[in-house]
This record gives structure tokens, C-alpha cells and sequence, in this order.
């Protein structure tokens, strides 16, 4: 375990490494990040200027499920989206041979070599969006509602991993799909809105077989105390399972996989 | 090579009319002539080798058209939830703000470009290069690129549409008459050469910055604010919507989008017109001024 953990340390000085050398564009980068947000509360804006509620939740809801939805991609993005997104990539050039020959498991090399530390500014900047929204719309909760909802945040950062990691693992199959994490963040997008607003068929596909509900939507019902107890048990086991059936189908994968470098 | 055996047809035709008297001025002019013809052939065979490679990487291509597809695919049923029982919100029935949004789907398929992402990597990685050494024209080389992936997911979004208007008919509307189909393509041409002008702005700025992915985010974020794509510029707050309507990003995916629900006269169709014809002469001079600079500043690291 210590030995990962010195190789995790490793990895981590790495990022800042280059983060510090890339740094220019990095005002810049928050900025539009910043205009990005502005734009999804526009959204908002526009659909409350219209209504008072949206699929049964009001306007402060919404906007706590939003900012839910847009920490929950930062933290993946940040920990797991420059390495993961390039999976598909490197098996095409041969790349992952470097690491599949190291003395360490290769899963984990290949999911935390590099932290997008970038990321971790603009996770500061929408975290304190989040707690704004908190105070601003008065949100009084329990503190079991937030355990829980911290509790399926987890769940769902999980379930998220293990998503995005076996749709790249297609990689070993199919060359060049590295679009397919595009696909995969254009779907979640879906889990962004209150689930009431789809067909009974939607909601059963992102509960059940693309479960991009988990990543924001349950951890913000829960803490409203609209998600039932059934359904917290479901969706921990499920994230579990998802992992579990991720990392086999990354083993049978490198199986099957034959070097494509010389 | 049926383009080829023309061309020389054509050569053998010229030559029987003038008898093969050698006259030097004529022969130069012909030559030229010639040259224009095999110009125009040689982008003909890169659009069919684009044509093929796009092919050859189907999957990929899926999932582009999946992706430009599903990103529209939560505000319809949003729009849905708001017009519960409701007739008409500020212009738009909800079959129009429906057949909106699939609007908004053909327009990312046929006009959208997305070509940025491949300048920078041949200005990063040296490929630009081979490219520039060659006798061609860059710019019309990735214009040649982008409309052979053009063609297969504008097949992909005509599919799209005359399903929903199959299974859906209740929420698709066409357009009013054949006319305003008419005005709607050529709305479309114009939104395809704004949106690869942009593009190619944005791939450019390579050639200063080494990374475009700020400029990239930017433009990004600025078309998806103000083109339309996320709602009809009416429903937008006052200020905003002066904003858009004084920038070029709406002729984009809005005034396509107008043109073909009817919502804008003729006289306005006409105004839109020259507006994004200034536009893009705007655009292209920019695009020119940038190439010519950049050209010069390049240093052809990859050789």
C-alpha cells in the first residue's frame, strides 16, 4: 500500500510540475470558466422566467442540482480526465505498453498519473458557488440528508469511474473512440435536469443501464429528502457493482489486448 | 480518373480545333486554363479521400453525430415540462419550439465546424509542412476536409429529421412553403462558412500561442451563449439579446432556425443576409491577414 501511495506522491509533484510550467493561459481558462457557468445559470434564468417549478423542483433546487452536477465533473475531470480520456489514445499508439510493463498494477498507473491540477482552481471557484447557492436560496437540511448526499456523492464519483473506465476500455477493440468520453459527458449532461421532466424509458436507462443520474442528481434528492431509502441501498450497491464489473472487463481486456507499438 | 480522361478529351479537342498550330499566347492561355481545370480536380480527390478515410472510421464518426445529437437532446423535454396546458410562449407554439430544437440538431450536423482541433495539431506537431510545400491552397484543403464529414452527418441529420417527423408528427412543423426551404439552405451555406471562419481563426492561434485551448473554450462559449443553441434569442434577458443581436454568433443557428419556422419576413431574410455576407468578408480578411502572418511566424518544429 505505501509503495502506491509514494508512486501516487510521485505522480502528484509531477502534475504541479507542469502545471507551473504551463501556467499562462491560466486566468484565461478561469475566466471562461466562470462565463461557462454564467451560461448554464442563463439557462436556468430563462426556464424560471417562465415557470416556478420544473419537473416539481424549484429554482434554488435546480440550481443546488446544477452546481452538484458541475463539482462532481471537476473533481472526475481533475483526478481521472487526463488520464482516462487519453486511454483510447494511448492503445493506439502503443503508449500503454510503458505501462503495462511496470512492476505495479496497471489500472492504477494508467487512472492517476496525472492530476489535471488545472482543475483544482476552478473546483475552488464552483465550490464556493455551491455554498453561495446553499445560503442564498436557504436551504435547511438535516445532517443525515447531507451524510447521505455526501455518502451517493462518493457513490456516484464511482460510478462515474467506472463508466467512463470500461466505455474507454472499448479502446482495446475499437481504435480511435477517444470521442466516446464526449459522448459519455453529452449524456450526462441529462442528469443536470430533474429526472420527472423525461419519459418513464429515459429515466429507467439513466438509472439503470447508463446511470449518469448517480453523479448529481440522487447525491442533490437526497439531500432534499426526495430520494427513498430503497433507492439510497440501490444506487450504493449498483456504484459497486458497476466498479467491480469495470476493473474484470479492464483484466479481460488486456488479455485480449496485442501490443500495437513495435 | 473519369475526371481525368475528360480533361485530356478536352486537350485533344482543343488541339484538333486549332489545327496544332504552335501560337505561344494561345498555348498559355490554354494552359491556364488547364491549370484551373486540374486545380479544381485535385480538391475533388482530396474530398474523396477524405471522403473515404471518414468512412473507414465510422465508429468515430457516430459518435460525432451522437454527440451533436444527445446535447440537444434534455431541452425539448425541458420545454415540454413548461408548456404543460400553455399555447404560445413569446412567438412559439410548442410543436415551433420543439421543431426548434431539432433545428438546432441539423445545424450542428450540416454547418457546424469543427476544424480548430486539427489546424493546432498541424501547426503543434509540424505536420502544416507537408501541407504547405504542396501546390494547394490550406484553407480550401481543411474547407475540403470539414465539408466530406459535412456530407455524412448531414445524410445522418436528414435521417434524423424525417424519423422524429415520422414518429413524431405532432412536433415537427415543415417549412411553410418551398420557398422558405430555399431561403433556409442557403441561410444554412452561410452559417457553414461563418462557423468554419471562426474555426479557422481559432486553429490559428497556434501559430502565437503554441495552445489554442483557451480561444477554443472562448469561442465555444460564446456561440453557445448567443447562436441560439441553448434557447430562442427572445426569451433572453433585454440586454443580452441586444448584445446578440449586435454580435455575429446568431446567424449561426438563430436566423437559420427564424428562416425556417417562418419567423422572419422576407425583407428581414434579405437584411440577414447582407448582415452575414459583411460578416464573413469581415472574417475571411481576418482569416487572410492571420494565415499570411503566421505563415511567417511558423517554425516548422516536427521536420
Amino acid at each position: 500500500m505505501s509503495k502506491y501511495w509514494k508512486i501516487y506522491k510521485i505522480c502528484f509533484a509531477n502534475s504541479v510540475s507542469y502545471f507551473t510550467q504551463y501556467r499562462k493561459d491560466f486566468w484565461f481558462n478561469l475566466f471562461i470558466n466562470l462565463l461557462w457557468i454564467g451560461i448554464i445559470a442563463l439557462m436556468i434564468e430563462i426556464i424560471f422566467g417562465q415557470t416556478s417549478a420544473l419537473g416539481g423542483w424549484n429554482k434554488g433546487e435546480v440550481y443546488l442540482l446544477t452546481m452538484l452536477w458541475v463539482v462532481s465533473n471537476e473533481l472526475f475531470v481533475m483526478f481521472f480526465g487526463g488520464n482516462l480520456f487519453d486511454l483510447s489514445d494511448m492503445v493506439a499508439e502503443g503508449v500503454i505498453d510503458f505501462y503495462l510493463l511496470k512492476p505495479v498494477n496497471s489500472l492504477f498507473l494508467v487512472s492517476t498519473k496525472y492530476i489535471l491540477f488545472r482543475a483544482f482552481y476552478r473546483l475552488l471557484g464552483e465550490i464556493a458557488i455551491l455554498v453561495y447557492v446553499f445560503i442564498h436560496f436557504n436551504f435547511i437540511v438535516s445532517g443525515s440528508n447531507i451524510f447521505l448526499g455526501v455518502l451517493l456523492f462518493i457513490a456516484g464519483l464511482i460510478a462515474q469511474y467506472a463508466i467512463i473506465l470500461s466505455l474507454n476500455t472499448l479502446s482495446f477493440w475499437h481504435m480511435r473512440i477517444g470521442n466516446i468520453n464526449d459522448a459519455i459527458g453529452a449524456v450526462a449532461v441529462i442528469g443536470r435536469y430533474p429526472l420527472n421532466i423525461f419519459s418513464r424509458t429515459i429515466k429507467f436507462i439513466v438509472l439503470t443501464i447508463l446511470p449518469v443520474t448517480f453523479f448529481a442528481y440522487v447525491p442533490a434528492a437526497a439531500v432534499l429528502d426526495r430520494w427513498p431509502w430503497y433507492g439510497i441501498v440501490y444506487v450504493l450497491i449498483f456504484s459497486l457493482v458497476l466498479f467491480v464489473s469495470a476493473v474484470l472487463f479492464w483484466e479481460f481486456a488486456l488479455k485480449k489486448y496485442s501490443s500495437a507499438s513495435s | 480518373m473519369m475526371m481525368s480522361m475528360i480533361v485530356k478529351l478536352l486537350i485533344y479537342v482543343h488541339l484538333w480545333r486549332e489545327g496544332n498550330k504552335f501560337d505561344p499566347l494561345k498555348q498559355w492561355v490554354f494552359c491556364c486554363k488547364y491549370d484551373k481545370i486540374l486545380g479544381a480536380m485535385k480538391y475533388w480527390q482530396m474530398y474523396k479521400t477524405f471522403l473515404q478515410k471518414h468512412l473507414a472510421y465510422r465508429f468515430r464518426v457516430g459518435i460525432w453525430v451522437f454527440v451533436d445529437v444527445i446535447k440537444f437532446f434534455c431541452l425539448p423535454f425541458v420545454w415540454l415540462a413548461i408548456y404543460q396546458g400553455r399555447t404560445e410562449i413569446n412567438g412559439y407554439t410548442q410543436t415551433g419550439m420543439i421543431t426548434y430544437y431539432l433545428i438546432m440538431i441539423f445545424i450542428s450536423l450540416v454547418t457546424t465546424s469543427h476544424i480548430s482541433r486539427i489546424i493546432r495539431t498541424d501547426i503543434m506537431n509540424g505536420d502544416l509542412n507537408n501541407m504547405v510545400v504542396k501546390p494547394m491552397n490550406y484553407c480550401l484543403y481543411r474547407f475540403t476536409h470539414e465539408t466530406s464529414y459535412k456530407l455524412l452527418s448531414g445524410f445522418m441529420a436528414l435521417l434524423i429529421f424525417f424519423v422524429a417527423f415520422y414518429f413524431l408528427p405532432q412536433y415537427v412543423v415543415m417549412p411553410a412553403n418551398f420557398v422558405r426551404l430555399v431561403f433556409f439552405v442557403v441561410a444554412l451555406v452561410f452559417s457553414l462558412l461563418l462557423s468554419f471562419a471562426f474555426q479557422f481563426i481559432v486553429g490559428m492561434v497556434a501559430f502565437w500561442w503554441g495552445e489554442n485551448s483557451g480561444a477554443e473554450r472562448l469561442e465555444e462559449v460564446l456561440e453557445l451563449a448567443f447562436s441560439g443553441a441553448i434557447a430562442p434569442l427572445v426569451f433572453y434577458p433585454k440586454l443580452l439579446q441586444a448584445v446578440a443581436n449586435f454580435l455575429p454568433f446568431k446567424f449561426l443557428s438563430y436566423f437559420p432556425a427564424q428562416v425556417y419556422l417562418g419567423q422572419i419576413d422576407y425583407l428581414g431574410y434579405w437584411q440577414g443576409l447582407a448582415q452575414v455576407a459583411l460578416w464573413l468578408s469581415f472574417f475571411y480578411v481576418i482569416v487572410w491577414q492571420m494565415w499570411k502572418r503566421g505563415i511567417k511566424k511558423y517554425e516548422g518544429f516536427g521536420l
